[in-house]
């Protein structure tokens, strides 16, 4: 047991839990943030300076990822074949019965900054429509609160992360405007808003997690466009450079890294007392009035799993049965082609123009949920001269070598993030076998795609191609599907908030059912996914909504 | 220094190449020829990656010696750059290194549209990849391109067109 106290106990430094902790020391409150993974320092880790760079990912450090593993993703239709994934150089991916995992598979950052370390940077609010899927469209599950509910909160984050948009963005109304202006548009993207003011489409800037211009002692974007290798400007709003180095610099908040937590220890009262992590000494029990979990919606639901006891036999906060449940995955598709006449395509900010012409959940004939479409050159890894090599220009010899050269930067990628909404067959389970390194059982990810996410699949893709067939494209050079991969990088859903505690584990604030000082602050609270919108922005506004209730 | 290739992609080639090797192992005799012969793997990728005007050879650049401290011997990737090679010899009484340029680009050519699932198909798609990858990860390779050799410090300030 250590002596030393503080106020809160944050189990996760992802967006969610660095939110909280802002929030809380801003307060005045002493906080402690326990994370399974390890810091990550821009200046050493992320190498974009040094040649081989398109080699090099995200960078690996031991612990940065959890191990996960696969259970049933559902089998592949082959009337659906059109959705497949293929590229020119190594055709059709995986042509067997089943959906696999992707590489990636399950994308995510264990450590300091979470996934946020990682990710493009996208920052949107949901639309206010996928508040209500319930009572609007008789599937999926109502959120139980409304955009209203959030808005102020949405502020507060993209005014302190220095979120870069446009002037409007339709439903999605906002009380002040962005804090920066948006980011100028990408070669690619300057085609696609051209060819949209002909067709009527509604593309725009997107709304950004990178500084346009200089602020909060960060310097502004210099747009190498590498954002997802980890940003060395630290013009990116990871939540290692905005929320917790501001949390950091009130001197209440206390960080240790690679201190992965096994045990979320209860009172007979129901209430939190502890919780246990390992350190380099060995098992650490650290008391706590108030535990915040944070650790995202395949970690958290696998702690609370994990922590049963003969009080709480089937886990913590799991007196609904929900804990686990609803797990919802990314719905994704890409098309890429080579334009002639384009030039740089690999320049510019990732994911800088997005449609949202079909967001709302009943924007799409035939799906409900709703998607969107991003201009997605960078996000794909089309930005190098190996990603072409190795996926759109096949042959050899020297003329190859001039197909490379003269093609290298034409490249042009469509790419859609769709709904997905909850079912019985996709869950996270706890291996009834197989244990990581601390004993603790591993996450199984069950994630089936419905015929709902099927047919909005194929309005995805053929959306895709005709927006790219508007611009002169006539022949594809690749298309990623998540029909027969599941690869996602946004999850959510599998310890959701509700107003009955028979059928969520947590309050409208994310204080679970069971546990009167057990917080939820991250994607595993959402009851929908929204139609495609990157989460980090709702997560953190969720976990400031609740750092205040907290403080109440 | 050891080097490695990105851990998506190694596993992918791993897969690739695990994915050829099974349904052939059972019908092929014992590779013959010794992992490091260099010489007939450079001049391999010396036909997928020639010199030309603008950037040298991949033998130039040390691929295939970046390549075999990759490989390792006993995986499936390095049993298929093993049955690769003893294939190429084995189609002339002259090792494939010192066939004409003429001919070994004519089986190169036939190798890019053989079967996968038979070995010098397999073996075209798996040391291609490996050998871009590893081609246009050098400065050297990309002279003509529109890209510096890293994306920082200096990054891509506007305009663009």
């Amino acid at each position: 047991m250590t002596r030393q106290r503080f106020d809160a106990v944050i189990i996760g430094a992802g967006a969610g839990g660095a939110a909280a902790a802002w929030r809380l020391t801003r307060e005045g409150l002493k906080v402690l943030i326990l994370e399974a993974g390890p810091w990550f320092d821009p200046d050493t880790d992320y190498s974009l300076d040094q040649p081989g760079w398109e080699r090099r990912p995200f960078p690996h450090k031991p612990n940065s990822r959890g191990k996960v593993l696969y259970g049933d993703l559902g089998k592949l239709n082959t009337a659906d074949a059109d959705l497949a994934s293929w590229n020119r150089v190594e055709g059709r991916h995986e042509p067997g019965p089943l959906r696999t995992p992707s590489r990636s598979g399950y994308a995510h950052v264990q450590g300091v900054g979470g996934s946020t370390l990682h990710y493009v940077g996208e920052a949107h609010r949901l639309h206010p429509k996928s508040f209500s899927l319930q009572t609007d469209h008789a599937t999926g599950a109502d959120w139980p609160l409304g955009y209203a509910d959030l808005e102020a909160h949405y502020q507060t984050c993209e005014t302190l992360i220095g979120a870069a948009g446009p002037e409007s963005q339709g439903a999605r109304w906002r009380s002040a405007p962005f804090p920066l202006p948006p980011h100028p548009l990408s070669p690619a993207s300057e085609r696609l808003l051209a060819a949209a003011a002909r067709s009527g489409m509604g593309w725009q800037a997107n709304s950004r997690a990178a500084l346009s211009a200089a602020y909060d002692d960060r310097p502004a974007c210099n747009y190498c466009g590498q954002c997802s290798r980890g940003c060395p400007l630290r013009d990116k709003g990871s939540v290692d450079q905005t929320f917790l180095r501001h949390a950091l610099k009130t001197g209440l908040l206390t960080i240790i890294a690679n201190a992965p937590v096994r045990k979320i220890l209860s009172g007979a009262s129901g209430r939190i007392k502890a919780v246990e992590y390992l350190s380099e000494n060995g098992p650490v029990v650290q008391e706590t009035p108030i535990a915040i979990l944070a650790a995202g919606a395949v970690q958290t639901p696998r702690l609370l799993l994990a922590n049963q006891g003969r009080d709480i036999p089937s886990g913590l906060a799991n007196g609904s049965g929900q804990v686990g449940r609803n797990f919802m995955e990314t719905l994704t598709w890409s098309s890429a082609a080579l334009l002639p006449g384009l030039k740089n395509s690999h320049m510019g900010l990732p994911a800088d123009a997005i449609c949202w012409t079909y967001n709302a959940p009943d924007a799409t004939a035939g799906a409900i949920g709703g998607c969107r479409f991003t201009s997605a050159v960078h996000e794909v890894g089309l930005n190098g001269p190996i990603g072409y090599a190795t996926r759109l220009i096949p042959g050899f010899g020297t003329d190859f070598k001039q197909q490379m050269r003269d093609q290298f930067g034409s490249a042009i990628v469509v790419a859609a993030t769709g709904a997905v909404l909850p079912d019985e067959r996709s869950h996270i389970a706890l291996s009834p076998d197989q244990k990581d390194e601390n004993g603790l059982p591993l996450p199984v990810i069950h994630s089936v795609l419905t015929q709902n996410s099927i047919s909005l699949l194929h309005f995805m893709a053929k959306t895709a191609r005709s927006m790219l067939s508007e611009i002169g494209v006539t022949e594809f050079a690749e298309e990623n599907s998540s029909w027969d991969r599941f690869t996602a990088t946004h999850v959510f859903g599998t310890a959701r908030m509700g107003n009955d505690s028979a059928d969520s584990v947590t309050n409208p604030w994310g204080r679970t059912h069971d546990h009167a000082n057990l917080w939820i602050a991250d994607a595993s609270l959402f009851p929908a996914s929204g139609g495609g919108e990157a989460p980090s922005l709702t997560i953190q506004a969720l976990a400031l909504r609740a750092a205040e209730k907290i403080l109440e | 220094m050891k080097r490695y290739l990105a851990p998506d992609r190694r596993s992918a080639l791993l897969g690739f190449a695990a994915a050829s090797l099974l349904p052939m192992s059972a019908r092929l005799v014992e590779a013959q020829t010794p992992m490091d012969d260099v010489a007939t793997l450079d001049a391999f990728l010396d036909v997928l990656l020639p010199a030309d005007a603008m950037s040298p050879a991949a033998s130039t650049l040390n691929i295939g010696a970046e390549m075999l401290e990759i490989i390792v011997p006993d995986s499936l990737p390095g049993k298929l750059l093993s049955l690769g090679l003893t294939w190429l010899d084995s189609l002339d009484a002259r090792r494939f290194a010192t066939l004409p340029e003429e001919t070994q680009f004519k089986v190169v050519t036939w190798m890019s549209q053989a079967d996968v699932n038979e070995i010098p198909g397999r073996f075209y798609q798996v040391i291609r990849l490996f050998a871009v990858e590893l081609y246009y990860a050098r400065p050297g390779a990309i002279t003509g391109f529109p890209l510096q050799v890293t994306p920082q410090p200096q990054g891509y300030p506007p305009p663009w067109t």
